[in-house]
């Protein structure tokens, strides 16, 4: 049973930095004691744990704009953060981490509002049939988290700008844009603040449990820790490569679309490699890593690698360059 | 109810083992795999990788949540069932089936149950 509420509210819009403190906030939740998390990303795409990055994302496109991309522990599909949108996370041990009372929560909260929200499927909040909040779950050892998005404001625009939504999907359920399917709770409120909700929240999470809140502050959480939590959500090896480890990873832009590459080398001979891109050329980009294992450092055997059966394209050179030189 | 079959070894954290050729065959339980729900997506780490005791090997994306699955022993991945990462959903059909890794070279193991500790473990977390 729970017996002591936490709320951590935070300011910082980094993503990577947010993240990190969702991940600090797992190692200090003990028995009994619940947190809510409230965070907002500035021009974030975030993944789920398991998808494509340049299937979800037009991540050129993004990262072009100034904007971030991270992925996140949790399933589930990918997601535009701004300033218009409110992020929550539930964190609780196992014996005391309730979906369905957390999700009562937020709909206490939105409902309090004056909002008549109602819960859709198994992930969705949704409000006249559109969606406002998707949630998504993740499972540690003993504490998990329940966190999600509540949009107020978010810029559909940019939403659509940089999201992927497969064509069939919108197809097979005779919609015709992402922005017909879900809605900003301004539209319903015109008043309402990230504020005004995030308060909403912490007040329906001491209701639905009868207890105080007690606030955190950042300051009080380990700092070593968050660095080190904030290295993973910057590491292009977890957001591009899914956990892949590789001792070097470059990202670039080129004419014909972006790439990051991950390599290690051992004894001068390039011994793993893994190849992310949005490129056209995706059939020859996806023979990259394979054409690379085993090649010696050096221009004149990586081009020769890159090139074998190809006629042209400038990708093969420019990768071959772009090994030779480093991050530059 | 769910099959806790009397051959195999169990951790607290619902994977099953089974020693079999000098090798760690580990595996998820038919009550981890119910409590998962469908399983969408495993992500298993890759041969000669090495595992520690109680330090999560694999995770895996269900309907529900994304879960981390824990090492019950300390070695060297020798084998991974690269089936699951076309077809997960088989962990769900067939859990004993199913092996997630096989490892080798075995330096330490937790205190594993057996078919009746573990029973005691589901039912605690069922209660």
């Amino acid at each position: 049973m729970l017996n002591k509420l936490c709320l951590l509210n935070t300011d910082g819009t980094d993503p990577r930095h947010n993240l990190a403190l969702e991940e600090v906030l797992m190692s200090r939740t003990g028995p009994d004691e619940g947190i809510l998390y409230l965070w907002q990303n500035r021009h974030t795409v975030v993944i789920g744990r398991n998808q494509d990055p340049y299937a979800e994302c037009r991540v050129q496109t993004l990262l072009a704009d100034g904007g971030f991309l991270v992925r996140r522990l949790s399933g589930g599909g990918a997601v535009y953060h701004d300033a218009g949108n409110v992020n929550f996370t539930f964190l609780a041990c196992k014996e005391d981490f309730d979906v369905e009372c957390q999700t009562r929560i937020i709909l206490d909260a939105v409902r309090s509002l004056g909002i008549d929200a109602e819960k859709n499927g198994r992930n969705d909040l949704t409000v006249q049939g559109k969606k406002f909040s998707g949630h998504a779950y993740f499972r540690g050892r003993n504490v998990c988290f329940h966190h999600g998005t509540l949009m107020l404001d978010v810029d559909m625009t940019a939403l659509e700008r940089y999201l992927n939504v497969p064509q069939e999907k919108l197809a097979h359920k005779g919609v015709r844009s992402v922005r017909s399917r879900v809605i900003n709770l301004k539209n319903l409120k015109p008043h309402l603040t990230p504020q005004d909700l995030k308060k909403a929240l912490a007040d329906a999470y001491s209701a639905f449990y009868g207890l105080p809140l007690q606030e955190l502050s950042e300051t009080e959480l380990p700092e070593a820790e968050i660095r080190e939590k904030e290295r993973r959500y910057s590491d292009p090896g977890w957001t591009y490569g899914r956990g892949k480890t590789m001792e070097e990873w470059i990202e670039k832009r080129f004419s014909w679309g972006s790439v990051c590459l991950g390599y290690s080398v051992d004894q001068g001979r390039i011994t793993d490699a893994a190849l992310f891109s949005d490129g056209l050329s995706a059939e020859y980009l996806a023979s990259v890593p394979e054409r690379l294992k085993g090649c010696r450092m050096e221009h004149a055997s990586l081009l020769y690698a890159l090139l074998q059966g190809e006629e042209t394209g400038p990708e093969a050179e420019d990768i071959a360059a772009l090994l030779m030189g480093g991050n530059g | 109810m769910s099959v806790i079959p009397a051959e195999l070894k169990y951790s607290k954290t619902h994977e099953w083992v089974k020693e079999e050729d000098g090798l760690f065959v580990i595996g998820l339980t038919d009550y981890a795999q119910s409590e998962l729900g469908d399983i969408v997506f495993i992500n298993l780490p890759e041969e000669g990788d090495e595992v520690s005791v109680g330090e999560a090997f694999s995770d895996v994306e269900s309907v529900k949540a994304v879960s981390d699955v824990y090492s019950p022993v300390s070695g060297v991945v020798a084998e991974i069932n690269e089936e699951l990462q076309d077809n997960p959903a088989l962990v769900n059909e067939d859990p004993y089936g199913a092996w997630l890794i096989k490892v080798r070279d075995v330096t330490e193991q937790e205190e594993l149950l057996d078919a009746a500790g573990y029973e005691k473990v589901v039912a605690e977390e069922e209660a």
